[in-house]
């Protein structure tokens, strides 16, 4: 009990510094600009804003991407209700309410409720996350070869089986393409260099930071360039932004509800924001009393699907911060921010910097309340930013995809892995591939074949021993069956599904239907 | 259309893998040899590659022709805007940051749909407010070529 009130205030001298409120505050109104504008996601903006923190101390650096996180997350509010365009795909509930009690001449109410919603569901997640994280790292420390490989192996079959809108299959082909990609570089066994072509630059393997630049930034303005420009009006009469108490009374059960949904979804890696939003709005629905009023301008609406989203930003940091596997894109990009400062998400950052992972507490606590103040007092403004032209916009973040890049390592190369990485979102984004199970397979692809290869050493290359470990390890043993289910699993729905209409087309032809 | 398309390329980087990783050698004393999970998920690369076209070929015997052209996508714009990102890693080391990025920035504004003389106006501001940050604030080198 006394090693976790340290742990929580160990952080306390590292958040509240005046450089480091400044970049939290800065890169939480960054955030709500860039979620705000359709086109601009939170993963795009954290991927090109990373090369930005390079010179950042890393306590300032992460609390300038988490506020970023936080604020983009419920940016894309702002465009829902003034635009009916949602700013990133997780405030795509938002519009069904927020914009039709917009168009009654209450844009204000809906900006206000959302702006609160997130709040409450961005703050509780982060205490959820605070009091669940030191758990589960104390445990994963007792964790050998065995158990990574599991966990690992679990994280990246889960991630492709609920990737957001994609089939099964298309998110393995990501995953599987993510870990052939993870295999550049030197063989972590006997140091051999693998599909390098040569080039020195790969001998480490493929730039993190600059592939995920390419594949969310670029791959995203390449599809841009394309895509026909569409005229929305803005809402700019807003009227009274702060909620009412009744509103307020109203939602408090929604908020809940929402915030646990929120949280435990977003802990699931490869999941998100936008499942999060989706099964809380239709959760809310079905239990409500008026399910009518759902898609009217229904404040139970924007609360279900705001307080989820956010929640989702504290869900999603439990397993980057207890055991280093991202929890969606956006984590799996904090990796990233991690590594350039020579840090590792996972159960060691407890006992090596306890300190910072306190400041990450703190830190996402703050970004919310700066949030809160931002949403309320700047409505208006980011209203008005909502008209800046989309050509500046996409202009500027291709240069920042390609200088971003250039300066991790001051390197062209990293230049060309980005191009390289922005044709391949491009390509995947046509083929309705989705990127997120290849990111995660990038920063799991490595633990994954290590701890593999470690283990099969330990059992001397033997399969049928490998397979007897499992006995002996019951949380790798039961991490794998897990696994073997999960993998199952779409088998036996579809085959499921697939029997009764196979009786009913059985049926028609002997004349019975 | 795209499911085929990319299954097959993302087959043919299964195949290539397997043939690259079939080249790599056993090192005595370690149990699994470098290149054999590399092949290991080159086949599995190439399996569901396989069946991920397979279904889009499925789809698309399915498909009826619609006939519409007038919301497809400016695929030329596309096609131009890489190329252009292509020219612009091969003039930088010659030209420089400046030169270079500027030019590129133009073109990209352009195709983004400013008129000329905006995107020759965002070009030079951007590529100036770049310059500045990151060789001032961020102190980052950027590339210089034949001119300065």
């Amino acid at each position: 009990m006394a090693n976790l009130l340290g742990l929580y205030t160990s952080g306390l001298g590292l958040v509240f510094k005046p450089d480091v409120i400044l970049f939290t505050f800065a890169g939480t109104f960054l955030g709500i600009i860039i979620g705000a504008l359709p086109g601009l996601t939170a993963v795009m903006g954290v991927a090109i804003l990373i090369p930005l923190t390079y010179g950042l101390s890393a306590e300032v650096a992460l609390m300038a991407l988490l506020g970023v996180y936080c604020g983009a997350v419920y940016g894309g509010s702002i465009s829902a209700t003034l635009l009916s365009i949602p700013g990133t795909p997780a405030a795509v509930m938002t519009t069904m309410d927020a914009h039709p009690m917009a168009k009654k001449g209450e844009a204000g109410r809906a900006l206000g409720l959302a702006t609160v919603c997130s709040f409450i569901g961005g703050a509780l997640s982060v205490i959820a996350l605070s009091v669940s994280a030191p758990l589960i790292a104390n445990f994963a420390l007792k964790f050998t070869s065995i158990e990574l490989f599991s966990i690992a192996i679990f994280g990246l079959s889960i991630m492709a089986y609920v990737a957001p809108g994609s089939s099964v299959l298309k998110a393995f082909v990501s995953g599987i393409f993510g870990l052939l990609i993870a295999t550049i570089g030197l063989d972590p066994m006997s140091a051999y260099p693998r599909f390098t072509f040569g080039r020195p630059e790969l001998i480490t393997g493929v730039e993190f930071i600059s592939a995920m630049i390419g594949l969310f930034g670029l791959g995203e303005a390449l599809s841009q360039v394309e895509a026909r420009a569409v005229v929305a009006e803005v809402q700019t009469a807003l009227g009274r932004i702060i909620p009412r108490w009744d509103d307020m009374k109203r939602i408090i059960g929604t908020m809940l509800r929402s915030t646990v949904i929120g949280t435990i979804i977003g802990a699931i890696p490869g999941t998100g924001a936008t499942i999060a939003s989706i099964v809380s709005y239709g959760q809310e629905k079905r239990i409500s009393k008026h399910p009518e009023r759902f898609g009217t301008g229904c404040p139970e609406g924007i609360a279900a699907s705001e307080t989820a989203n956010n929640a989702c930003t504290g869900g999603a940091m439990i397993p980057l911060l207890s055991l280093g596997i991202p929890g969606d894109s956006v984590t799996a990009l904090l990796v990233g921010a991690f590594m350039i400062h020579g840090l590792r998400p996972g159960p060691l950052l407890f006992t090596e910097r306890p300190d910072l992972v306190s400041a990450i507490f703190l830190g996402m606590f703050v970004a919310n309340v700066f949030m809160l103040i931002l949403g309320l007092g700047g409505a208006r403004l980011f209203a008005m930013i909502l008209k800046i032209p989309k050509d500046l916009l996409n202009t500027l973040v291709i240069a920042l995809c390609f200088v971003g890049s250039y300066a991790i390592r001051n390197s062209v190369f990293d230049m060309e892995v980005m191009l390289a990485f922005g044709a391949l979102g491009y390509a995947f984004r046509k083929a309705g591939i989705p990127d997120a199970p290849l990111v995660l397979a990038l920063i799991l692809g490595p633990m994954m074949e290590s701890n593999l290869r470690r283990t099969l050493a330990l059992c001397d290359g033997n399969v049928v021993t490998f397979l007897q470990a499992f006995t002996q390890h019951p949380i790798a043993g039961v991490t794998m069956l897990a696994t073997v289910a999960l993998l199952l699993s779409p088998l036996i729905i579809r085959r499921r599904s697939t029997a009764p209409q196979r009786i009913r087309a059985e049926d028609r032809i002997s004349g019975k239907g | 259309m795209n499911e085929i398309i990319a299954g097959l390329c993302i087959g043919a980087t299964g195949i290539y893998a397997i043939a690259v990783a079939r080249t790599f050698p056993l090192t005595p004393a370690i149990e699994l040899r470098a290149g054999l999970y590399p092949q290991a998920l080159g086949i599995l690369l190439v399996l569901l590659a396989g069946l991920m076209a397979y279904g889009g070929l499925t789809r698309l015997r399915q498909a009826k022709p619609s006939g519409e052209s007038a919301g497809r996508p400016a695929y030329w714009k596309t096609a131009l805007t890489f190329s252009g990102m292509l020219g612009y890693l091969c003039l930088l080391p010659l030209v420089g940051f400046g030169i270079s990025t500027f030019i590129f920035l133009v073109i990209v504004a352009w195709l983004f749909g400013s008129r000329l003389f905006r995107a020759l106006a965002y070009s030079f501001a951007m590529t100036s407010l770049l310059y500045l940050v990151f060789r001032y604030v961020f102190e980052v080198p950027l590339p210089s070529g034949i001119f300065f």
